[in-house]
């Protein structure tokens, strides 16, 4: 059914992204959480909805201190979160040390949003992300260390912050996850 | 599930919001508008280059400061700054070699070196290929190039008052300059 595709790849069609984008547009002035560092096609994308982005380059460190990072942003609350691939990239306790220091910064209907490559059905690995349009990324190979798809049940273990939502796996292998807290 | 913690809920429901249509918006956003913008005719070209430098205040590369500086004309900090700036109908480039270690404000900034620090504009921020900005930045349009790194918030509000002044340290005087 599914095939793999090749290593690289320039553009993907999102099936869940016109629903966050949707519930973007429905929000005055909504704060969005980018876990990664700025990149001008989502910045551009997104100061169309009026958003305030906040760029969190995570993946700096090996051990990133979540809280800490957080903190300089005390009392704001997220609307989206983009989490892109990232959450594969932590190990169990990392992912659950993330999700305790978000709940502080979310709301009761905040959304997130991950992508990322399914091994054995696409073996491209990390990417980096960038936000096209209400249903475009552009994705570029990105070298990094440590890259670990979960599964559900681990999601569901770690990451209890948020539920998922909804989950749609693409023709090409990559799979889009749609998170939601309650 | 799994005993999560009650989460806020919004006090009231907002009115849905259009996003602006990109190609009809006079405004920010992107590479393509920036260039535009900038694009000079023959009328409003510097006549010299001499009239050039008039009108902007240099700090060298090799110029640490440490300090408050306010201005009434463009400037170019080559240099290393530590305190504030404040250029409030000004143009402010940080130049490649450059490095702020503060907060700024300016009617329009380039980054084109490093910023540790808040900035406030009223209209343009860019951030350069190799420009490094570390802080939150409050201005009315905001265009990243490709190459350039930025961590912190991103607020572009159209009508944003960025004010005249900064808290910060009483301004500069010449005793305060050391070379770096």
């Amino acid at each position: 059914m599914f095939t793999r595709a090749s290593r690289k790849r320039a553009a993907f069609t999102s099936h869940v992204l016109p629903q966050v984008c949707a519930e973007l547009a429905t929000r005055e002035k909504p704060n969005v959480l980018d876990i990664g560092g700025g990149v001008a096609s989502t910045l551009d994308f997104l100061s169309a909805y009026g958003a305030r982005v906040f760029f969190l380059d995570l993946a700096e460190a090996d051990h990133a201190d979540y809280r800490a990072s957080l903190q300089a942003y005390a009392g704001t609350l997220f609307d989206v979160c983009f989490f892109w691939d990232y959450l594969h990239r932590l190990t169990p306790g990392q992912l659950s040390e993330l999700s305790d220091a978000l709940v502080p910064y979310i709301y009761s209907d905040t959304l997130g949003y991950s992508i990322f490559s399914v091994p054995g059905f696409n073996d491209a690995g990390p990417h980096t992300f960038r936000l096209c349009s209400a249903e475009q990324l552009a994705l570029e190979p990105a070298a990094v260390k440590g890259y670990q798809p979960w599964s559900y049940r681990e999601f569901n273990t770690c990451f209890d912050a948020f539920s998922i939502e909804q989950d749609v796996l693409s023709e090409d292998g990559y799979l889009e996850l749609l998170f939601a807290v309650e | 599930m799994f005993g999560k913690k009650q989460q806020p809920k919004r006090s009231e429901p907002v009115p849905p919001a259009q996003p602006v249509n990109k190609a009809e918006s006079s405004g920010p956003l992107g590479a393509d508008t920036e260039a535009e913008s900038h694009q000079q005719t023959p009328t409003d070209r510097p006549q010299s280059r001499a009239f050039e430098r008039a009108s902007t205040s240099f700090i060298g590369e090799g110029l640490l400061i440490e300090g408050t500086i306010e201005g009434a004309e463009d400037m170019v900090v080559e240099g290393r700054v530590v305190g504030g700036i404040s250029l409030p109908d000004h143009h402010l480039t940080v130049a490649a070699a450059g490095s702020l270690d503060t907060e700024l404000l300016a009617a329009a900034a380039t980054v084109e070196g490093c910023v540790i620090g808040d900035v406030r504009a009223s209209d343009l921020v860019t951030i350069a290929a190799g420009g490094d900005v570390q802080g939150d930045i409050r201005a009315s349009r905001v265009a990243l190039e490709d190459g350039a790194r930025f961590k912190g918030s991103i607020d572009m509000d159209a009508g944003a008052a960025v004010g005249s002044s900064l808290p910060v340290e009483p301004p500069v005087d010449a005793a305060h300059l050391k070379t770096a």
